[in-house]
């Protein structure tokens, strides 16, 4: 796992996103950027090059899942790595999540090791 | 409940029901049925009143001073616990991000340390390797105290989710509040208006009831509060007269 990908956190609530960064940080990642919803991580996106999508579900002007959509059907992104990270972990959100398709789901709260065994499941060790 | 009704109020009732009397002027009936359904309405509001009079009791002063002067609205005083928890949130993160440099710091003066390096107002000292073997066990609980610490302080920023996660939760309470509160304080106010405007002229016929509610619900929007919603003097008549 490059630690020294370019890691991008997607989340409405500030203290997630700091949250989130400082776990990533214990980690070993330091590149990290961050967008409040949907619409300003795809503007990101279409400008920026990503290389890991850590995204909410619920969030005011475009949700996680509709990111997700978004993400997977562009082809320039498609192939970027998406980690939900939310609170909804209702088995349907999940399936949906999977089916339109996610790379992994972590759910709120977690612990930097949850993470981490998350990210080596997608990159590897 | 029809059997306290009088023998004109059963011949009205009658009469709605075979649909011989439909004008609301002389109708019991729909009096009946409105005064009943009012008391739901009263208890509902009261409801709503008591909710926001509890929050108020129970926010700290500051929250409550910001609460009764600028957002009178339960709603906002949720929006208002939800900018207090993230602020305390981000103050605490604050501190565990200054304690973690903190220990980063001890470290390295460790780590210096058992390479025979110390710093002392500001003037650098060597250790002999001696000193370093006899204090060891001491270096090695210090080490293991700041690993520790910086356990501590890894698990407090994961609690500090608790902030997004109670955060969506009163977001979606806030959203049912207002439209509960909106649809009632709609229901309240047609029906108080009706009433008193009934009781001032009982030859009013539904069409003009309907252009007075219209015309008072804009008149009761009007003043109160920068535009935003009811104040309790304006909610207070309604009640009396529900």
């Amino acid at each position: 796992m490059d630690v020294n990908m370019k890691v991008l956190i997607v989340d409405d609530f500030a203290t997630m996103r700091r949250i989130v960064k400082n776990i990533l940080r214990q980690l070993g990642f330091t590149n990290i950027i961050e967008a409040d919803d949907g619409k300003a991580a795809l503007y990101i996106l279409k400008n920026e090059k990503i290389d890991l999508i850590l995204s909410d579900w619920n969030m005011p002007e475009m949700p996680g899942i509709e990111l997700l959509k978004a993400v997977r059907s562009d082809d320039e992104l498609k192939d970027t790595p998406f980690l939900m990270v939310t609170a909804e972990a209702e088995k349907e959100n999940i399936i949906e999540a999977v089916k339109l398709g996610v790379s992994n789901y972590i759910v709120k709260p977690f612990t930097a090791e949850t993470m981490g065994e998350k990210l080596e499941k997608m990159f590897g060790k | 409940m029809m059997g306290n009704l009088s023998d004109k109020e059963k011949e009205e009732v009658s009469n709605v029901i075979n649909g011989d009397q439909p004008t609301i002027n002389d109708n019991m009936f729909f009096k009946n049925i409105a005064h009943e359904v009012s008391g739901d309405i009263k208890a509902l509001v009261s409801l709503a009143f008591e909710f926001r009079k509890d929050l108020q009791s129970k926010v700290n002063d500051d929250l409550n001073d910001i609460a009764t002067e600028y957002i009178p609205q339960a709603t906002d005083q949720l929006e208002g616990i939800l900018y207090a928890t993230e602020n305390a949130a981000n103050k605490i993160m604050d501190n565990l991000e200054d304690l973690e440099k903190n220990i980063s710091d001890v470290k390295n003066i460790v780590a210096s340390f058992k390479n025979g390096k110390i710093v002392i107002l500001g003037r650098r000292k060597k250790i002999g390797q001696k000193s370093i073997e006899k204090l060891m066990p001491v270096i090695e609980n210090v080490e293991s105290l700041l690993e520790y610490n910086l356990t501590l302080i890894s698990d407090s920023f994961v609690q500090m989710s608790f902030q997004d996660l109670t955060g969506q939760r009163i977001k979606r309470i806030i959203e049912v509040v207002i439209q509960m509160e909106e649809k009632i304080k709609n229901m309240a106010i047609s029906f108080g208006i009706k009433i008193r405007e009934k009781e001032k002229n009982p030859e009013i016929s539904a069409e003009e009831l309907e252009r007075v509610v219209e015309r008072k619900k804009t008149e009761l929007s009007g003043p109160q509060g920068k535009g935003i919603g009811l104040d309790q003097n304006a909610i207070d008549e309604l009640l009396a007269n529900l």
